[in-house]
């Protein structure tokens, strides 16, 4: 999983960085974040709301293939949550740069981007 | 025979309580099935999510050939950067997964019993019937210009045989030669595909001919990322590449094929190579079926693709207006992984969700320089699929050749997965 975060901080040759990002973020908002994803599995998987990430992800699933497919573009499914939310957040945010994800994220509301990052986090592929 | 459609399945489901049925899902009789006309990335998007979401509903696609070669990268073939076959793929993965595939060419529907009419003669049932197949080119459409013409001046807007011959023009192209490229107004598939094909033929022109011009006659006045292709067409092929816009042209008034030449209102050009890419509009079979109104596009619920025409048929890809989504293969990949969530849900009688659709039309101004531009979509309360404001976007102007370098991996890597996932 580390090399993949170094790709995603190399991500166009602009500075993002993971652990500035979790500071900027702060704990109290990780904390919230993770409060909110164990109320969604514990409403389990068939809410609504994941069933509406599971469709937002089929736009992401376009770039980033799963871990066996060699890439220049990071794989993310099973990323911890709390890295995807960082990333996500900074993309939204745009304090963190990149060539295109900061324009797929710009201004998401926080609640899409957590469920987004929970939903992610939660993908198993066949080992 | 009566195909039972999901809904009639599903009451006698509830009927049997002892839940016999639901035990024995693979009774034909139980099943619903869809069919999906087009085998290109809205398709076989379509065909494979079905499978994925819901493996107890019959996928069968219809597709008119074998082989499907990809118009994204075709201009990479045509600079002579890489061979038409690896941009082309077959159908063996989506057979192996329990797709039924047909070759063959459909050319009508029967909404009211249904079927989809093929060429031969036969029919195919359907419960819900996806249609993808792309776009027809308008051969009539502009004075002098005629199917006949498409060997002399290849269109190449539809990748394969016509690729491989704009290619082989290009080589063989004298020095010092002259490239005209046709380029349509709005609507048309991928609007900054005539764009990067300049790009890439004045890379290939730039090694090997380089006292070579490429101009653009266009039907329009501006183009998609725009600012970015002509910042990079002044740096890597200086005063090798015009664009005259249809301000400086009036117009096309004739193509003339033993004179190689395009007349426009205000001038005549005269090409060594032209590359004349006709307007568009959806299949004819879609017009005939009447999925397109009074039109020449498909319209639909943009939430749901279903026509807003003919019931019980979705629409997508090049052939759809889809809201704000251009066309293009990112989006109708999208476009056919969404609306199989929909189907599978409306097959089960459930309302389907929604959830936020993207797109990035990546274009190589080079093999190591690539721009895009991405957008981001969300049906709103009124039912358009319109692009979220403040989001998307193009590629930034003063980006350092890293991220150019970047963007052409990312889009390589973008295709490579793009097309093992709906192909591999």
């Amino acid at each position: 999983m580390q090399s993949e975060i170094d790709k995603i901080r190399f991500f166009d040759g602009f500075l993002c960085q993971v652990k500035r990002m979790k500071t900027q973020f702060g704990a109290k908002r990780m904390r919230k974040a993770l409060a909110t994803a164990f109320l969604v599995v514990a409403l389990g998987s068939g809410s609504a709301w994941a069933e509406g990430e599971r469709i937002t992800f089929e736009s992401c699933g376009v770039c980033h293939g799963p871990a066996s497919r060699e890439s220049s573009i990071p794989h993310i499914q099973g990323m911890p949550f709390s890295d995807l939310l960082g990333l996500l957040g900074g993309f939204s945010a745009d304090t963190t740069k990149s060539t295109i994800m900061h324009r797929l994220l710009l201004g998401m509301p926080e609640a899409d981007l957590e469920g987004l990052a929970r939903f992610i986090s939660q993908i198993k592929e066949p080992s | 025979m009566k195909l039972l459609n999901r809904r009639e399945t599903l009451a006698l489901s509830t009927a049997a309580v002892s839940g016999v049925f639901l035990a024995a899902p693979a009774l034909a009789v139980g099943r619903a099935k869809v069919v999906i006309v087009g085998g290109g990335f809205g398709g076989a998007s379509a065909a494979r999510t079905l499978r994925q979401v819901d493996p107890d509903i019959d996928v069968t696609l219809i597709t008119e050939a074998a082989k499907f070669t990809t118009c994204p990268f075709s201009n990479l073939v045509i600079a002579g950067e890489r061979p038409l076959e690896t941009i082309t793929f077959g159908y063996s993965a989506l057979a192996a997964q329990g797709i039924e595939v047909i070759i063959g060419l459909a050319s009508g529907i029967e909404p009211a019993a249904r079927l989809v009419r093929m060429q031969d003669g036969s029919t195919v049932a359907y419960d819900r019937l996806v249609v993808s197949p792309g776009i027809d080119l308008k051969y009539d459409a502009v004075p002098g210009y005629s199917k006949d013409l498409e060997t002399l001046m290849p269109h190449a807007w539809k990748a394969g045989q016509q690729t491989v011959l704009l290619r082989d023009q290009l080589t063989a192209m004298p020095q010092g030669g002259t490239v005209l490229i046709s380029v349509p107004d709005n609507p048309y598939r991928c609007p900054p595909g005539p764009y990067e094909r300049a790009s890439l033929m004045a890379y290939y022109l730039s090694r090997n001919n380089p006292t070579a011009k490429i101009i653009i006659i266009d039907g329009k006045d501006t183009f998609s990322k725009q600012s970015l292709f002509t910042k990079a067409w002044d740096t890597l092929y200086p005063n090798m590449i015009s664009f005259v816009p249809f301000a400086s042209n009036g117009g096309i008034l004739n193509v003339d094929g033993a004179q190689m030449s395009i007349v426009t209102a205000f001038e005549s050009f005269r090409g060594d190579v032209i590359n004349f890419i006709p307007p568009q509009k959806a299949p004819q079979f879609l017009l005939e079926a009447g999925l397109a109104g009074d039109a020449e596009w498909c319209g639909i619920d943009q939430a749901t693709f279903e026509s807003s025409f003919v019931p019980g048929v979705h629409v997508l890809g090049d052939a759809a207006i889809v809201g704000d989504m251009p066309k293009s293969g990112f989006s109708a990949a999208v476009q056919g992984a969404v609306c199989a969530h929909v189907l599978a849900a409306l097959l089960r009688d459930q309302s389907p969700n929604r959830g936020t659709l993207l797109n990035t039309c990546y274009s190589f101004v080079s093999p190591t320089y690539g721009i895009s531009i991405a957008g981001v979509y969300r049906v709103t309360e009124e039912g358009r699929l319109k692009s979220v404001e403040g989001a998307g976007g193009t590629s930034v102007a003063d980006a350092p050749p890293e991220a150019r370098a970047a963007e052409a991996d990312h889009a390589r890597s973008w295709y490579d997965n793009l097309t093992t996932h709906l192909f591999g």
